[in-house]
């Protein structure tokens, strides 16, 4: 826990310095989260400030402040759904745009090698969206909150509502899911090797 | 590639994929754009009370207004208390009534009432 419980209280008695102290400790963590869940730079900022501005308005329904963080966690998850849903009413696809927004900043450095690297991370991220987009929203955001954010399986219970068992066994399923396309990934990439 | 060569591969990958991702700071505009959009939603349950109260008392003033206009013209039909016979009478000489056998032609006499 980043913050202490008597703070979330203050915040659930209509104390907006003691929300904005909260807000100030896990804007980079939850902004963080859903860069990697939604993937569009652009719209990251928009998604967080909806993941506060559901939390300061559902916070007095929060009865124990030990469950804050999975709490957090969940609305997280529904506004990151939420934007998945709105993006798939748009046609295009713009999973590239991290990439040429980083490559834009790697120009903007002198330094060759400093550019490598981040054409590197570059590429890195756009195989791995590529790879998180090729199953469903549920696994996606399921495998980057245990994979990637690591969130342990008491933190995932709390963010799901579901026991141990369920999660286990949905956990297996997406992940199996992944490797599968993780594996046509490799050998479509193996045979490119081979015929270049 | 065996299943459990690809599976190593694949965490290796999430974790370097955890690596090239930091995490963002933020613009400046963060907090004073939350705290807009929290006022504006705070706004929003007073704004549409206003409407609704603007409405109910349209609703009412139209409803008033039609009672009148439904209510007044039956007054007026309630101002007529006479018989039909007796308002033919009024309107009518006794000869044209006695004419068309509605009032017998002694109507005048004594005698006849």
């Amino acid at each position: 826990m980043l913050i202490d419980f008597s703070l979330i209280q203050r915040a659930k008695e209509g104390d907006d310095a003691a929300f904005n102290e909260i807000v100030l400790v896990y804007r980079k963590r939850i902004l963080g989260t859903i860069s990697r869940l939604i993937g569009r730079p652009e719209d990251v900022e928009d998604v967080g400030q909806e993941v506060f501005l559901r939390l300061y308005y559902s916070l007095e329904q929060l009865r124990a402040p030990e469950v804050f963080e999975p709490w957090l966690y969940r609305l997280t998850v529904n506004a990151a759904y939420d934007y998945m849903r709105r993006q798939k009413r748009r046609p295009e696809s713009r999973m590239a745009d991290l990439s040429e927004q980083q490559l834009q900043m790697a120009d903007a450095d002198a330094g060759g090698k400093r550019r490598a690297e981040e054409q590197k991370k570059a590429n890195l991220r756009e195989y791995v969206r590529s790879l998180l987009g090729r199953v469903s929203e549920e696994d996606r955001i399921l495998l980057t909150l245990k994979e990637v954010e690591g969130l342990s399986l008491k933190e995932l219970e709390a963010v799901y509502k579901v026991n141990e068992n369920a999660l286990k066994v949905r956990l297996f399923r997406a992940r199996q899911r992944v490797l599968k396309a993780f594996s046509v990934m490799e050998n479509r990439d193996a045979e490119k090797e081979r015929s270049e | 590639m065996t299943h459990d060569e690809l599976d190593r591969k694949l965490d290796i990958l999430f974790r370097e994929y955890r690596q090239a991702c930091p995490d963002p700071d933020g613009s400046p505009n963060f907090m004073p754009q939350l705290w807009q959009k929290i006022e504006a939603r705070q706004t929003l349950p007073l704004v549409l009370g206003r409407w609704t109260r603007m409405f109910v008392s349209f609703a009412a003033a139209l409803c008033l207004a039609m009672a009148v206009v439904l209510v007044a013209p039956y007054h007026q039909s309630q101002v007529v208390q006479t018989t039909y016979v007796e308002a033919l009478e009024r309107e009518h000489p006794n000869d044209m009534l006695a004419y068309s056998d509605v009032v017998p032609d002694n109507i005048g006499d004594p005698s006849w009432r």
